[in-house]
């Protein structure tokens, strides 16, 4: 390996926080550096504010729950990020969908879901997302600074997105014990 | 000496450009009556989708409405041209659409390395200066140069970490560097100081040694301090010291064309537009443009 390959890939298992495969004689010294923190302080803090940028939601609810700055950590040193925006933002969603559940997993896939609506231009699968509380509601709260809604205990809400829906989305508001009684809404 | 102050006098002024990225046409309006060029950053006004990565047609939109008044330049942020395995292919295809839709002045990128084995940095990592290093950038300037037949130039980054071992002195490193390749140089007066504040860069000396030929572009802007460190984040007015630097190398460089103000779209809300304008105006006078 090049002396300029070794030195780039100790670079960036360095500010990604991962372990450093080959080390030489400079890796060496800028492991312990001030630099190297501030280094990884200013790619985190612009990751930060791109992804709260393009994911609002879902950022929103993790600054809420004071974990904001560990998932970016996190993500930021496990995955291979884009440098474009919208990929960024769309692989940080996936990667919290994927490591979450209840509401943060129901925002996540919500705003993913509006993601693949707006970024393709062909006719996609329309996709599903079931919430255990009102999806409106939520949203309003976290818009709104409100505490969020509780779980519903009677009924599920089934959000439909896709592009041959009315406005892109459609909500169906199902009890649990039975089928019966369905509301639906745009 | 009278010769060559006349020839100074009939020398031709540079232009004034700014940074603009779109979606703030009223502020667009306002720079058209101030500067000359926009500097456009393709993979910053682009969009990425699930068939892949275009330059919004919003933006190009707004460039078009101006572009009988305007000139424009090309300045990447993203293309990696000094990563040790490959360049951002992706960017490439940015600047070729954004070459069909209008005529460009020149081109240029950031002498850095942004990508490592296909993944972001998250950051530019200013490049060692090293024979191995300059082997590989003419190689790549040569491909550039010969795919887009306009001048392309690098602009020289601030330095985030401390050196590795060097063959080159960073005057000695650029002056190998345009004589080998035939590119051009922007010269950034901030990330000079920058270097000067962060690793105690001896601006001066290195201006001596710099051979000013290939400069044909001067960047100003202003940034911030974190923990001490002067930051690479264009969010303020140009400070008075790096005016002054500016003056020094516009001075020197005799194939100066073009003074630009740079600026983060995402510092407009803070800056606002009048400051913005107020600050080319500022700069147009100060450097007498």
């Amino acid at each position: 390996m090049s002396s300029l390959a070794a030195q780039q890939r100790g670079v960036l298992a360095l500010i990604k926080n991962r372990e450093v495969k080959e080390r030489d004689a400079w890796i060496s010294s800028i492991e312990q550096s001030p630099q190297l923190e501030m280094l990884r302080e200013i790619a985190l803090w612009w990751r930060c504010f791109q992804l709260s940028a393009q994911c609002r939601y879902t950022t929103l609810l993790l600054r809420r729950m004071g974990c904001f700055e560990q998932t970016v950590a996190s993500f930021f040193s496990g995955q291979g990020t884009s440098p474009y925006i919208e990929q960024l933002g769309r692989s940080f969603l996936d990667y919290v969908k994927n490591r979450s559940s209840g509401t943060i997993n129901m925002i996540a896939a919500i705003e993913l879901a509006f993601d693949t609506l707006r970024s393709t231009e062909t006719e996609s699968p329309i996709q599903e997302i079931v919430c255990d509380r009102n999806p409106d509601e939520v949203f309003a709260a976290l818009i709104q600074g409100n505490s969020l809604p509780e779980a519903d205990p009677e009924y599920r809400y089934r959000l439909f997105v896709g592009r041959e829906l009315p406005n892109g989305i459609q909500c169906v508001r199902e009890k649990y014990a039975s089928m019966e009684d369905v509301d639906s809404y745009d | 000496m009278a010769s060559a102050c006349l020839s100074n006098s009939l020398q031709k002024k540079p232009a004034l450009a700014t940074t603009y990225e779109g979606d703030s046409p009223a502020l667009l309006e306002r720079i058209c009556k101030i500067s000359d060029v926009i500097e456009i950053s393709p993979d910053t006004v682009a969009q990425s989708t699930h068939s892949g990565k275009r330059l919004r047609e919003s933006v190009l939109l707004e460039y078009e409405s101006v572009a009988s008044e305007m000139k424009f330049v090309a300045h990447g942020v993203g293309l990696s041209i000094g990563s040790y395995d490959h360049w951002d292919e992706d960017y490439l295809q940015l600047l070729d659409e954004l070459f069909e839709r209008f005529p460009l002045m020149w081109h240029s990128e950031h002498l850095a390395c942004t990508m490592v084995d296909g993944e972001s940095l998250g950051t530019m990592l200013a490049l060692p200066r090293t024979e191995e290093v300059l082997d590989l950038l003419c190689e790549r300037i040569r491909r550039l140069q010969e795919r887009y037949r306009v001048p392309f130039l690098l602009e020289h980054v601030i330095r985030l970490l401390p050196e590795p071992e060097a063959e080159y002195t960073d005057a000695a490193f650029l002056n190998a560097l345009t004589r080998r390749s035939g590119c051009g140089l922007i010269l950034d007066a901030y990330n000079l100081q920058c270097d000067r504040l962060n690793f105690g860069f001896e601006v001066e000396s290195f201006l001596d040694q710099l051979d000013f030929s290939p400069v044909k572009e001067l960047h100003l802007a202003g940034g911030t301090q974190h923990k001490g460190f002067q930051l690479d984040i264009h969010s303020r007015a140009t400070d008075v010291a790096t005016l002054e630097l500016g003056r020094k190398i516009m001075a020197r460089a005799s194939n100066l064309e073009l003074v630009t103000y740079e600026f983060l779209k995402e510092a407009i809300p803070n800056l606002g537009h009048d400051r913005i304008c107020d600050e080319l105006v500022r700069i147009e006078m100060e450097m007498q443009l």
